[in-house]
Order: C-alpha cells, then structure tokens, then sequence
C-alpha cells in the first residue's frame, strides 16, 4: 500500500510539473490543477510519513520531478502569463 | 571580466568578506546571548542557529556595499557592541 | 520597502529593479566562490551523495555479518546482557550500552559494559566488550580497556569509510570538519547569489537544450539543477554548516558568556541524562518488555542503541536511541527499569523550546535517513545534482574565457584544466567506485579490524594516481572517456566477484538487500560504461584541443 502511494504521489508531481510547462492553458487552470496535484501528493506521502515527514518528501519530491521534466522534455514552449 | 569596474577596492573587500565578517559572526554568537529576551535554552541555541545567516549576509554585503568602508565600518561596530555585551555580562557574573 | 531603505542606507543598491551594478557584482562574486570552492564542493557533494546509502543498506551490503538478519530477539539480548555483566566486576554495572546490529553502528551486537571511574588498571574512563555474531549469537570479539580506543578502532568498511570522507575529508577534527562546514557556507552563498543573478525563473525553469551545443545545454543544465535544486541545496548548505562547525566554533563561542567557554560544561548542562541512585534492591531488568514495547508503539523506527543505567537494581533507568518513524528527528526513549514508558524526548536530551526542535531537525534533513529507501534515493539524486552544479559552473567560465578575438586562456591552458577537473573529480568518483569490488575481495580474505588498514591507502593511492594522469598531456576527451570505463568497470565487477567470493549474491539470494545492491552497481556500471562508448558518437566539442 505504501508503495503505491508513493507512485501516485511520485506521479501526480510529474504531471503537475508537466502542466506547468505546458503553454495551452491558461494561468487560472494551471493553478487550479497545480494546487490538486500537489494537494494529492501531499495527501499520499503524508499517509505514509506522517505530517512532518510527508511534507518534507512533497517539497523534495518536487524539486526532483522539475528537475527530471526539464532533463528529460527540453525546452519548453513560451509560458503563458 | 571588468572587476576595476565593478569592484573598487577589491583586496581590502576580500579581507573583510573572508576574516571580519567570520570574526564579526563568530563575536556576535555570545554577545546575542545577552539580550534575546528568551529562556536560557532558546538564549544559547538561537545564535547558534542565526550563525550561517548572519556570516552569509556579511559575506555578501562585504562585496555588495558601493564603498569599502560601509561593510566594515558595519561590522566592527557590531564587533565592539556584542564584544562589549559579553565582558558586562562576564564582569556582572563574576561580580 | 522599509527592507530596501534599509539596504540602500548601508550602502548597497537595491532600488527598484535592482540596480545592474549589483547583479554584476552578485555574478562575479558567484563565479568567485563557486570557482574557488568548485573542486572541493563536488568532492563533498558527491560523497555526500554516496554517504547517504552509507547506513544501513551498504553497511549490511558490505558485512556479511549482518547480511541474513538485522534483528536480534529482545529475550535473546536481555539473557546477553544478564549473562555476561556477572562476569565483569561491578563497576563495569554502571553503564550498559547495548548496539544493536542494525547496520547504524557496529557490524555485531555489541555489549559495552563501562566504568565511567576506571579501575585498578586505568585511570580514565574504560569498557569491557563482548561482540556476538547477529544470527548465531556467537561471541567472536573481546576487548578489555579505554573506552575512547575501542570507539576510535572499531572495525570500518567502504561505505563508512566513504561516509567518514565526507564528514571531514579524513583530514581529522577539527581541521576536517572546520572545512567541510565552511564548504557548507559557501554553498549557501553560491544558492542564494546564484537565486538573485537568475531572478527570472519562471522563464528558466524548464530550459534545457541539450539538442543545441556542449556549451549552451551545460550552461542550461546549470540553470535548471541551480533553481530546481536551490531549496535543497539551501538546505545542505544550512544544515552542513552547523554539522561542521558546532562543535568546533558555534557551541565553545555560545558558552563563552553562561559557561565560561566550557562547551563540555554547556553541553552537559543540557543533554546530561541524570545518574539514578542504586537503591540497592535487586529487581530485574525488563530489557525484553521495554524493547518489545518499544518496537509496538514505534512499528516504522529503528532501534539502534540501548543505555542501561543500574542495571537489575530497583531505580534502573533504560534509554532507547530511535531512528526514523513519524518523528522525522531521532528520539530518546526513557523507561524505568521495570518496563514503565516514561517519556519520550529530543535525543539531545528533555529540552524545551523552538530551536531544539530545528536543531533536531538538522540531522534528517541533512542525512536524508528519516523514512526509509525512496526518501534517501531522492536525497542521492539531488546530491547528485548539487555536486555537478560546480562541474557545470566551472566548465561554462572555462569556455567563456576561451572565446573572443582576446581570449583570456589559451587553448593548452583550457586543456589543462580540463584534465585537472577530471584527474580531481573524476578521480574521487574512481576512487570511491574501486573500494567497492575490494570490500569484496577483503571480506574473502581478511578478517576484522585488520580491514581498516586497507580502504585509505586503495582510496587516496587510486585518486592521487588518476590526478597524476592529468599531467600527461593526453586528449582530454579520451581521459574522460577511459575514467568512466574505469568507474563503470569497477562497479560492474562487483556482482561477478560476490557469486566467485562472496557468503551472499544473486545466485544464492541469501540477502535480498545484498541482490538489489549488486544488480544496482551492475546497471551503474554498464550506464557509465555505455556512455563512456558513446563520448565519440556526439557531437564534437567547440573547442578541442589536441595533444601538443
């Protein structure tokens, strides 16, 4: 069970930095599904680090999953706003 | 690399980022442990902990600063201040 | 606002949109530190990165003692330490420090019976020692004498070896340590000039165009590792600059005014753990309650160590050091000799307030060890990252002193510190990457403390014998390209040396961890191996400079 929130956690932060790199939608929307992928990665290593701990992996999960999306995608297309 | 240009006094800068702003933090340690108005556990581990923010900063202002004189004139007077807080303190220890 | 008059009244302009001359300077004193300090910050970077895996996964990789199983049952100990403290005088009964084998301390279970007093042979502080074999309970280690001898000469292995490298470069404390904790500050200072010089980060947080030129994609792989990895880096920055200095600058300096500069006085002040009285009153000992206890109400923790004080006495005070769990920082659980949970507390000591509770923190989030594999392999990876900030640093100011109608280094000269950046840093990577496949060959053929001896001479004769080869004037692009053969090489030896020589492998699949941990060198070293391969497949350089 542990390892499958951490994937989804690991995931939801790849998609959020995805979304962020993207240039199709608008400011607002970026936000919005930002704020929810975070929220569920959050929610996911939360359950299995406790408070503390979880937010520290989120916060360092992060880092890694921007770091990697821009590694592996390259350049990005002009950000909107 | 224009460093004529962009910093004047380079040497005396260097002296100052590497030795006083390290004497100055190092110094200000015991003297902040006169004054922070906290119990004596938050009084000892709080400088301790303001120790790498407080050198960085200095380090940093040292080359920062438009004129040579500004950076030291700063921390030797933070040096005379928490110098002069740390021997009261000692003398009325002592006393 | 009141933050910029009070920046522009000491003298530095900050108004709005900050001024150009400052970014200036902020980028030349970023280049400064990070060229300086560039050599020294990878090598800690990288260590760093490697230490993280240090305890326990590698230690149990590289102790076969430790390899079938990591726990011992509490009723087991609890005979153990009743058995054996009949057979040591009484003052021997003040302190009984019990290590477990978790792979955070010793390679066995260790009992650490001390006389805080002596005895009619020592004056100082002196321990009588039994080591057991983890699974078999075994004894197979004895000492008898200074308690400081026996800590300073216990038996080492690669990954604590590699971990020590880090802590203080084995130059010794304090020199070791006062190093390692200004690197700390100079990071600090390259992460936050390097934030203010790519103020607009947005735009630059996913540029990465390594389709384009050597030199463009570096200079983006430096821009998006520093952003991306500028909290982290922030934080190693922090926390590896009050590791390093402490206990060399930060505690003698705190105690000068309340202590008399008697950091030991200070410290004890605040950590001491109260002697109980001896009442005298015989009444065992529940070492086995308070375990079992321990590990119920804390399932995800560690157990690593175990302090009893008047041990089977009626005032017996049992203290368990945890690592891990929900509590992110280390704890000390306290008990009663009779198995009653007293308290729980910072493993500094019962301290009050908001600043041991950062201190606290200082640890994990240096170490990255608080929530098990997946937390320390995203510590691995950003350390990584933070080590190859100063190579990318250092290879965009080398190649910009090479342009322009003047340029300000020649051809040979950029040659040259070419090969010193792979003789020094590449080297390190060697030298670390070869003590692995001979832990291997030395748990076949030595036994014990007499391993210790091995690991410094293998590690520093290895890199001072690649910084050498740097010397040479050979092509750096082939140096480059044999050092990572080399790497690639020596981690892949090592599943194949552990199915001819070792207790554990692939094959036998004795240890699971020890299977993970060859097959992972394997892939590492066929990945370093295979790019190594593909050095002359790409593009070629902008500047390559042939061998005079």
């Amino acid at each position: 069970m542990n390892e499958l929130l951490i994937t989804i956690a690991m995931v939801s932060l790849l998609l959020m930095m995805l979304n962020l790199r993207k240039n199709t939608l608008t400011l607002a929307t970026k936000t919005f599904l930002s704020a929810l992928l975070f929220g569920l990665a959050l929610i996911c290593f939360m359950s299995v680090y406790g408070i503390l701990g979880g937010a520290i992996c989120t916060v360092v999960g992060a880092m890694l999953a921007g770091l990697l999306t821009a590694v592996i995608a390259g350049k990005a297309p002009q950000l909107l706003g | 690399m224009n460093n004529k240009k962009t910093f004047t006094a380079t040497r005396r800068r260097h002296l100052i980022a590497c030795v006083l702003a390290l004497v100055t933090a190092v110094i200000m340690i015991p003297g902040m442990t006169t004054y922070l108005p906290f119990q004596m556990n938050e009084q000892i581990l709080l400088p301790i902990l303001l120790f790498p923010i407080i050198w960085t900063a200095l380090f940093i202002y040292a080359y920062l600063a438009q004129k040579v004189w500004q950076p030291f004139v700063v921390m030797i007077a933070l040096c005379v201040l928490h110098g002069l807080l740390s021997f009261w303190a000692l003398t009325q220890g002592q006393g | 606002m009141c933050i910029t008059w009070f920046i522009e009244f000491l003298g530095v302009n900050a108004g709005a949109g900050m001024k150009s001359i400052t970014l200036k300077k902020l980028f030349l004193l970023h280049s400064w530190v990070g060229i300086i300090t560039a050599v020294l910050l990878f090598i800690v970077a990288f260590s760093g990165a490697l230490a993280v895996l240090s305890r326990p996964e590698l230690k149990i990789w590289a102790n076969p003692e430790l390899q079938s199983s990591q726990h011992v049952a509490s009723a087991q100990i609890n005979r153990l330490v009743n058995e054996y403290h009949k057979k040591v005088p009484s003052e021997f009964g003040e302190n009984i420090h019990v290590f477990l084998p978790s792979g955070h301390n010793f390679h066995l279970l260790t009992l650490v019976f001390e006389s805080h007093h002596g005895d009619e042979n020592y004056d100082q502080e002196v321990a009588r020692v039994f080591q057991f074999h983890p699974d078999t309970l075994a004894l197979e280690n004895t000492y008898y004498g200074p308690s400081k001898e026996f800590y300073a000469n216990k038996k080492t292995d690669a990954p604590t070896y590699i971990g020590e490298f880090h802590a203080d470069l084995h130059l010794g404390r304090p020199i070791g340590l006062i190093l390692t904790g200004f690197l700390g500050l100079t990071l600090l200072v390259s992460a936050v000039t390097g934030l203010f010089i790519h103020r607009k980060l947005i735009k630059e947080l996913f540029t990465f165009r390594r389709d384009k030129e050597l030199d463009i994609a570096v200079s983006d792989a430096h821009k998006v590792i520093g952003i991306w990895g500028s909290v982290f880096n922030i934080v190693i920055g922090f926390t590896g600059s009050f590791l390093g200095l402490a206990t060399i600058i930060l505690l003698p300096a705190a105690a000068f005014v309340s202590f008399g500069g008697d950091q030991d006085k200070l410290i004890e002040t605040f950590t001491a753990i109260p002697e109980p009285v001896v009442s005298h009153i015989k009444q065992p000992t529940k070492i086995d309650t308070i375990l079992e206890h321990a590990h119920s109400r804390y399932p995800e923790a560690i157990i690593r160590d175990v302090t009893i004080m008047a041990h089977n006495d009626a005032n017996a005070q049992v203290y368990l050091r945890l690592l891990g769990g929900e509590a992110v920082a280390s704890q000390l659980l306290h008990y009663q000799g009779n198995g009653e949970f007293v308290q729980s507390m910072s493993s500094f000591g019962d301290i009050s307030g908001v600043s041991i509770k950062v201190i606290e923190l200082m640890f994990p989030l240096h170490f990255g060890n608080f929530a098990g594999v997946f937390v320390k392999l995203l510590w691995v990876l950003l350390g990584l990252s933070t080590a190859l900030l100063p190579i990318s640093g250092m290879m965009m100011w080398l190649t910009k002193r090479t342009r322009g109608s003047s340029p300000s280094l020649s051809m040979q000269a950029y040659a040259r510190w070419n090969r010193f950046i792979i003789g020094s840093c590449g080297g390190l990577v060697l030298a670390s990457f070869v003590l692995f496949p001979v832990q291997v060959l030395l748990n076949y053929s030595v036994v014990g403390v007499a391993q210790n001896s091995f690991f410094g001479p293998v590690f520093f004769y290895t890199w001072l014998a690649w910084l050498l080869l740097s010397v040479l004037p050979i092509g750096y692009k082939n140096y480059f390209k044999l050092t990572l053969l080399l790497c690639g090489a020596s981690l892949a030896l090592v599943l194949p040396l552990n199915i001819l020589l070792g207790v554990s492998n692939v094959i036998n699949l004795n240890s699971s961890l020890v299977a993970v941990v060859d097959i992972s060198f394997m892939v590492v070293g066929i990945v370093c191996m295979f790019v190594a391969l593909k050095i002359k497949n790409t593009q070629k350089l902008k500047i390559e400079v042939q061998p005079a």
